[in-house]
């Protein structure tokens, strides 16, 4: 049995605030003077502290074949621990193409830490297993309905119907991993052959933390990232490569992303991408790995409307895994009032930019009168 | 037809999927689905027949009502209007009102005439129904049009599920809510870019948020400001199955349904949210169990952690984020019924920091 690694949540966003490394500040009881005493001194205390955020220096990004890598380990962990930004390239979310792929190898040591997919992977096959059974016992049933059953095969269903009822009950997880002895470097496959040195036995990291255009445009905007190409961009140069062109429209595909991630990103949400679901984006409160996400977000506007097919598709599959389908309809301002803005040369015009758009938020359900008439 | 025909042949208490009457070619599953559809198709073969004591008599009039001289029976508790003629009560039926009765079998219709006007206004005192030419089913339905077709399909179904209908008729007697704008200025944040988030002590995550919302969202209710053009209107009110139901003093109405063919745009979802009377707040709080203070379970209380207080506290703020706008419901029918339900929501108002 395999107890697994849980991660306590950090923060929303990679920035460290003071708190964070000075303690919190204490609660005022009104009735209690010490303990407003108590406050100003560590208020104070914290005042005259250097502010943390100002020795943590930024992460880098670098923009190459049209997409946004980052691929200093360290920078990796921290936009994944502090508001989980970013997608592994080669696995379902976290990067741990690395740590399962020595697994798989059996190259470093046998860690005990489980990855996502892995969990995913035990859960089907456990499911296969119990279907298989399943249809056995339904064979059996066929049979005995037919008066076609021998004595035998009449206690192998009773057999089957138990282990069923143990299938049935059983929701723990229970994995035994076994100790395998280290694969040889001439029986690995070819491409695994590639990325491993044949002397040390070392796996060579060939993955990388992709941020996606909003991710990218969102850390700089607040400052933690710097972007180079050949040289550092600014957030300009950022915007307009988002964009993908130097004039954009009003209603631009990027721009309407953004408006919508952040939103949700300044209210506090994680907001991950909803390709899975059919929606532009999916809300965690905290993250994914401490619950599931709780709101699909589906992005409207004048220009594009949606069809009824469209909406029930949505509808249905974000319905099926328990979520709100919440329809963004967003207020696109005219090509000319976002063009002066874009004219202007300071750094601040990407806030009034923000400010010429609107969200209107709208909940979609499906509604079924059998059910709400007490 | 014996009592025992109408009892379903239940034989064990399993709980059957469709896949489970998969033909598996056995005689015993054959009998079984034999045996289940004869009893549909005699149920469906049974004549309709309704006691003469329930049967209602109508007459349908030029202004596309019908008029009802005797009314008796539940129907009446939201089917209608009374009008005096004469010091008469007469209940008036609308077109899907009367429908809905004549295909049930509970109402007669005739196709009134001059004489019977004459009747109505006065000039004569006797008047015979069995004069008036009946109207059957086939005949009523061709007074609809395609619109009141699908108007009575929603009708219909809603109907038979208990459900109790009015059609929409404004705002009456239920002033729409006030807005009030909360606090929206945002401007006083403009410094943001030029210093991050490097420039002072934060103490909490929220000043960070505070600082960065500056994008315009809508608030609840905030469409209540302006006038929005828009073809979509509300066509029923519809209330949940009730006791103390009175077409006079008619209650706040639990669903509003607008029937529509085209997805809305944002222009008439708010339209159609102006035109909405929210019901009063549903009470989300459990009622307290009267559970008795024992020692034990005192302590069982306080070791009721933060952790249990802040997962309350959360799904507070959840259901106060769902349900806290104006919602409306958009009937679509195509082949069947469909029905989606809108509500404006506004995250804002209950920001997780």
């Amino acid at each position: 049995m395999v107890k697994r690694f849980k991660k306590s949540f950090i923060a929303p966003i990679p920035i460290t605030i003071s708190t964070q490394i000075y303690g919190l500040l204490p609660n005022i009881y009104p009735h209690n003077p010490i303990s407003w005493i108590h406050f100003f001194v560590k208020y104070l205390w914290i005042y005259f502290k250097p502010i943390p955020q100002r020795s943590i220096s930024n992460l880098s990004v670098v923009f190459e074949d049209n997409l946004f890598k980052v691929l200093n380990k360290q920078h990796q962990e921290r936009l994944w621990d502090y508001g989980f930004f970013g997608k592994g390239t080669l696995s379902r979310s976290e990067l741990n193409w690395y740590s399962s792929t020595q697994k798989r190898l059996h190259l470093g040591d046998d860690n005990f830490e489980l990855s996502n997919e892995e969990i995913t992977k035990f859960r089907r096959e456990e499911r296969v297993k119990f279907k298989k059974e399943r249809t056995k016992e339904q064979e059996l049933e066929l049979k005995k309905r037919k008066n076609e059953i021998s004595e035998s095969e009449l206690q192998e269903l009773d057999e089957i119907k138990k282990t069923l009822i143990k299938f049935r009950k059983n929701n723990k997880l229970k994995i035994k991993q076994e100790r395998q002895v280290p694969i040889e470097y001439k029986d690995m496959r070819p491409e695994d052959q590639e990325i491993i040195d044949e002397e040390s036995m070392t796996l060579q990291e060939i993955e990388y933390l992709q941020l996606s255009a909003v991710e990218t445009f969102y850390l700089k905007l607040i400052d933690v990232i710097d972007v180079f190409e050949a040289d550092q961009l600014t957030l300009e140069d950022v915007f307009y490569k988002c964009c993908g062109t130097k004039t954009p429209k009003p209603d631009n595909q990027f721009i309407l992303s953004y408006i919508a991630y952040h939103h949700y990103r300044s209210l506090g949400w994680c907001v991950r991408n909803g390709i899975k679901f059919g929606c532009d984006y999916i809300l965690y409160k905290k993250g994914p790995p401490f619950s599931h996400a709780e709101h699909g977000i589906l992005i409207i506007t004048e220009a594009n409307p949606k069809s009824w097919t469209e909406m029930q598709t949505v509808s249905r599959v974000i319905g099926s895994v328990r979520k709100n389908l919440v329809l963004n309809f967003i207020d696109v301002p005219t090509p000319n009032e976002l063009n002066e803005i874009l004219n202007d040369s300071d750094d601040q015009k990407f806030f009034r930019l923000l400010q010429l758009y609107k969200v209107n938020e709208i909940l979609y359900k499906r509604w079924i009168p059998n059910r709400t008439r007490d | 037809m014996n009592d025992d025909d109408f009892k379903l042949d239940i034989e064990d208490e399993e709980v059957y999927n469709l896949k489970d009457f998969e033909p598996d070619g056995t005689d015993y599953q054959q009998n079984k689905l034999s045996n289940s559809l004869d009893l549909i198709y005699s149920l469906i073969s049974e004549e309709i027949k309704t006691h003469e004591k329930n049967c209602i008599v109508g007459i349908y009039l030029k202004t596309q009502e019908t008029i009802i001289l005797k009314p008796k029976g539940n129907f009446f508790r939201d089917f209608g209007y009374s009008k005096t003629l004469n010091g008469n009560i007469y209940v008036f039926l609308n077109k899907l009102e009367s429908l809905y009765l004549l295909q049930r079998g509970n109402l007669i219709i005739y196709l009134g005439n001059e004489k019977f006007n004459h009747y109505l206004d006065g000039y004569i005192n006797n008047f015979n129904v069995n004069e008036l030419y009946s109207l059957n089913l086939q005949h009523f339905y061709s007074f609809l049009c395609s619109s009141d077709l699908k108007k009575y399909q929603v009708f219909a179904y809603l109907k038979r599920l208990g459900y109790l209908i009015k059609e929409y008729d404004g705002l009456k007697n239920h002033p729409p809510p006030i807005f009030q704008i909360g606090v929206q200025d945002k401007s006083m944040y403009q410094d943001i870019f030029t210093k991050g988030f490097r420039d002072k002590h934060y103490f909490g995550y929220k000043e960070i948020f505070e600082r960065l919302r500056v994008i315009p969202s809508a608030q609840n209710f905030e469409s209540l400001q302006k006038n929005y053009e828009s073809d979509f209107e509300i066509h029923f009110n519809v209330w949940k199955p009730r006791n103390n139901f009175s077409k006079k003093n008619l209650p706040v109405p639990d669903f509003m349904i607008c029937m529509v063919d085209e997805f809305p745009k944002i222009n008439d979802v708010y339209s159609l949210l102006n035109k909405v009377i929210k019901p009063e707040k549903k009470s989300d709080t459990k009622p307290k169990s009267n559970k008795v203070q024992t020692r034990n379970n005192l302590k069982k209380d306080k070791e009721k952690t933060e952790r249990d207080k802040e997962r309350e506290r959360e799904r507070e703020r959840d259901f106060k984020l769902k349900n806290n706008g104006r919602n409306v419901i958009l009937a679509k029918v195509d082949n069947g019924v469909n029905f989606i339900s809108l509500s404006e929501m506004d995250f804002e108002s209950v920001s997780l920091y």
